[in-house]
């Protein structure tokens, strides 16, 4: 069993490898088809830092692929991530999905991020994404991979089997040190406290 | 630079040991596991060796609760349809034991997209171990002499009217004409099947 598990971390970290490996870091980018750009164009003067905290503000759907997702985790370096991935489609996914954001509120403070990756088509389905998200107390900024449903996304992502849920635990350094994935045989099939379990631990070391 | 070239040069190993190892369970261009005794919807037993005249069998792995299972379902009733003259059995297999996806919701869902294959359900879920059976859909081509020939996906896409390249299809129609399917796996996107953690 081990030996399958292994590499998966090994994996899932070569994205993170290379982009340090090139020294390109592209900036992110900030802007997010979700923001109402009639909004931005109104307040043409006022500069883009500005706190947002006045107003609630829908938060932010940002589409990604695997470049960004790399440089997004480099930012989150000294932290623990939990990387949550799910989809429309994926009943256990919206199961789990509470209990994401509810670590997310519980560990924030001891130093856990936590990045919402919806696989669903940015085109078709952001709409639903949105709406599901709100339904889950998602009221953080998220992210959805610009690959959608198709297997590419599985592929960058390193989804094993192409079966969700899948959530992924990178530790303070940036290294991936747990994957939790569906379709997995006993003694692996994974819940909801499994996931915080290894989160604790995680936070746990230094 | 040249650490950085082992390290790289570590990481493919590792990989190419990764995929392997997450193989299928049923091995491409082996013989696929056997089976027998798993109840249907006709309350009825079945086993792999009661389809014998069968000249392919494509063994799927599905299930109620998947919202991605359940857009597959026409697909696959007009693909027995169309195939059953060639010679084609399809058998939909659930191994997840979620409140939905038990034999009497199996029976109404059955009923209600008028299913006209087995539908079987191993609450054991072997079936499902044997094959390395991971998410629902998951399509398993056995062909004449029950060789697992293609593995993975049904089509390309999960909405019917977007699906461009046929994978299933094109697979049963090489290995009806004796000849081998132009892509032996492809992936797709399912939901992940909940096995039990025993």
């Amino acid at each position: 069993m081990s030996n399958r598990r292994f590499p998966f971390p090994v994996l899932a970290a070569l994205p993170l490898l290379l982009a340090g490996c090139t020294e390109t870091k592209a900036p992110v980018p900030a802007v997010s088809d979700s923001e109402a750009p009639s909004a931005a164009t109104t307040l043409p003067e006022e500069p883009e830092t500005a706190p947002r905290a006045t107003a609630p503000v829908a938060p932010v759907l940002q589409v990604i692929d695997e470049k960004q997702y790399a440089e997004i985790l480099d930012k989150h370096r000294g932290k623990v991530v939990l990387v949550d991935f799910w989809a429309t489609w994926c009943m256990e996914c919206l199961e789990l999905m509470p209990h994401t954001v509810e670590l997310r509120e519980k560990l924030g403070e001891q130093g856990l991020e936590v990045m919402l990756i919806s696989l669903d088509s940015p085109q078709d389905r952001r709409e639903t994404v949105e709406k599901l998200l709100a339904k889950n107390g998602v009221t953080f900024d998220s992210y959805i991979s610009r690959y959608g449903s198709d297997p590419k996304s599985a592929e960058v992502f390193a989804i094993e089997s192409a079966a969700l849920p899948n959530v992924k635990l990178y530790d303070r350094t940036g290294s991936v040190r747990k994957v939790f994935s569906a379709g997995r045989m006993p003694p692996e099939p994974f819940d909801a406290e499994d996931v915080e379990k290894a989160v604790h631990e995680l936070l746990a070391e230094e | 630079m040249i650490r950085m070239r082992r390290t790289l040069l570590v990481l493919a190993l590792l990989l190419s040991v990764a995929f392997t190892a997450h193989a299928a369970t049923a091995k491409l261009g082996e013989k696929a596991p056997d089976w027998s005794g798993i109840i249907g919807i006709d309350d009825a037993k079945h086993g792999l060796a009661d389809y014998k005249k069968a000249k392919a069998v494509v063994v799927v792995f599905t299930c109620n609760h998947c919202p991605v299972a359940k857009a597959y379902e026409d697909r696959l009733v007009a693909l027995q349809k169309d195939y059953k003259k060639k010679g084609v059995q399809l058998i939909a297999v659930n191994v997840n034991n979620l409140p939905a996806d038990t034999l009497e919701p199996m029976k109404e869902r059955a009923k209600e997209k008028k299913f006209n294959f087995p539908y079987l359900y191993d609450s054991s879920q072997q079936i499902g171990l044997d094959y390395g059976a991971t998410k629902t859909p998951e399509v398993f081509l056995l062909d004449k002499e029950r060789k697992l020939v293609y593995h993975g996906a049904i089509d390309d896409s999960m909405d019917a009217e977007k699906a461009e390249t046929h994978h299933l299809r094109d697979a049963l129609d090489a290995v009806l004409a004796g000849k081998e399917p132009p892509k032996a796996e492809v992936a797709a996107f399912g939901c992940g099947i909940k096995y039990d953690k025993k």
